[in-house]
């Protein structure tokens, strides 16, 4: 898949228990698309799935893992990965989306976005879980680059040598998390930019896009907790040049504001979005 | 090294050789109050009113010990929750202080929790409901009986039969208070081993009833009581 044969483009939002009833009930054209975990459909009826089938009556639906992170040492349980690929099929996700971090070890979950250490270990790692995802699920899988905190051991690769590592041997399609390259950059003190340019656009089918929060000590978080920054808004700006019309997806998990306040950035992001791709719809 | 991180996120206190094998930095610790305060804060909003009867200390002592020794092993976060109670209902068992309700709090909240989840589709397609058929019954479905009435606002002490149910076209559980006969029979039909009438007469028998026009009068009103709410939906 490239992006010439993306069904998919424009502004989404995640789709939160928080959120959906105003999102659901909203009238937002300038809204093209839902994002949702998997992990919270599986095996799950109730109010959940009455929300999925509400959100699949207007949009089309992006998936995004949270469980399945690459670098997970074990392989992903087949069980649950039958049950995605039956979910990632009900939905007609074009892709599904995971990310370049681990989750688990020893079969404990963490329920966070651990860092990799950048090693060519990590990547031999990392590009067989995608082969092995990619193969069950029978769709093509993006990855995800994440926001880290501390360096997880002595790096062989800087963090774009990783990423381009695993992407190239994998063959992986590459969801760009925007935030996390800035939040990165003003922890590491890195190129937000540099790391931009070298990120291969021809694989980008997505792009996130979030607020972080800044602890005392000057720490970026990636909280997906408030409204994206100015400075996140220009390097989201930056990417559309280089990716074109990619479906770019407004992540907000906690502190949810009034969902006008979100509609406000929605409508930002798509004035933001035509005018620097030119999209229009009917 | 992700055991190391285990070990930071997890123990009860962040073990030095840990922090040391992972460079030292203290950065390392962001993760561990991540992990936890997101662990913890989905307890609290499934078991609001378990976490006020059982004090903040309890609750996060508990939470404490269960990431050391049970840490949670699904890949569903709305399954840290089953993880936790889990351990508490044991835990707290043995914990003498405890508020006398706090248990069956905790069983009844969690009850809320799964069966706001739970498919209400039934596993077969249920015919028209027969006596001489199995009966099938709402997967979305709960039965309990606790020593204190959780359901009610003031939990007071007392035996309760209590019914957690949702129905298929509803997005929360409403709970029903039964009696005991209608909790046993409840339980049988929800096993839907047996035809209906086999049930009925084994509890009959079990109860010294005797299965006459008023037995079965009061019988027919409650199953269709049952019908009506949907928590019977027919027979196979």
């Amino acid at each position: 898949m490239r992006q010439n044969e993306l069904t998919v483009h424009g502004i989404g939002i995640g789709l939160r228990q928080a959120i959906a009833e105003p999102l659901l009930t909203s009238t937002l054209p300038e809204l093209q698309f839902v994002e949702l975990h998997p992990e919270n459909y599986v095996q799950r009826g109730g109010r959940f799935r009455v929300l999925l089938e509400r959100a699949r009556a207007r949009w089309p639906i992006l998936t995004h893992g949270l469980s399945l992170g690459f670098g997970a040492v074990e392989p992903a349980e087949p069980q649950y990965v039958a049950q995605l690929k039956r979910f990632l099929a009900e939905v007609n996700a074009p892709w599904h989306s995971e990310h370049l971090c681990f989750s688990s070890a020893d079969g404990v979950m963490l329920h966070d976005l651990l860092p990799l250490p950048f090693t060519r270990a990590a990547v031999r790692v990392a590009v067989e879980r995608i082969r092995e995802l990619r193969d069950a699920l029978e769709r093509p899988i993006a990855v995800e680059n994440i926001s880290y905190y501390a360096h997880a051991g002595t790096p062989e690769l800087d963090e774009a040598d990783f990423m381009l590592e695993v992407l190239e041997r994998s063959d992986a399609l590459l969801l760009l998390d925007v935030n996390n390259i800035y939040v990165n950059s003003k922890n590491h003190g890195l190129d937000a930019q540099r790391f931009l340019s070298r990120m291969p656009a021809e694989r980008v089918v997505q792009i996130h896009i979030a607020g972080h929060s800044v602890r005392p000590d000057g720490t970026l978080i990636d909280t997906h907790g408030a409204a994206v920054r100015d400075e996140v808004y220009a390097l989201l700006e930056d990417a559309l040049r280089r990716v074109g019309r990619v479906p770019v997806l407004l992540e907000r998990d906690q502190s949810f504001p009034d969902f006008a306040e979100l509609s406000a950035e929605v409508v930002r992001l798509h004035a933001l979005y035509t005018r620097v791709t030119g999209a229009t719809w009917p | 090294m992700q055991r190391q991180i285990l070990a930071l996120c997890f123990r009860a206190a962040p073990p030095r050789d840990a922090l040391d094998e992972l460079g030292g930095s203290s950065q390392w610790l962001i993760y561990r109050e991540l992990v936890r305060e997101r662990l913890l804060r989905e307890i609290k909003l499934a078991l609001p009113r378990t976490a006020a009867l059982c004090t903040a200390a309890v609750l996060e002592e508990t939470f404490v010990w269960q990431l050391e020794h049970e840490p949670p092993r699904t890949r569903f976060f709305r399954e840290v929750v089953h993880a936790f109670a889990a351990c508490a209902l044991r835990r707290w068992a043995e914990l003498p202080s405890l508020h006398p309700a706090a248990r069956d709090m905790l069983r009844y909240e969690l009850a809320l929790w799964d069966v706001a989840d739970l498919d209400a589709t039934p596993s077969c397609t249920p015919g028209e409901f027969a006596f001489d058929k199995r009966p099938v019954v709402s997967r979305a479905l709960a039965l309990l009986e606790v020593s204190h009435a959780v359901h009610l606002p003031e939990c007071a002490p007392g035996v309760h039969y209590l019914c957690v149910h949702r129905p298929s076209d509803a997005e929360r559980p409403r709970t029903w208070s039964l009696t005991p006969v209608t909790y046993q029979l409840l339980t049988q039909l929800r096993a839907g081993e047996r035809p209906v009438d086999e049930i009925v007469k084994q509890l009959a028998a079990a109860a010294g009833a005797r299965i006459d026009a008023a037995y079965l009068d009061a019988l027919c009103t409650t199953l269709a009581q049952l019908m009506e709410l949907g928590i019977v939906l027919g027979s196979r």
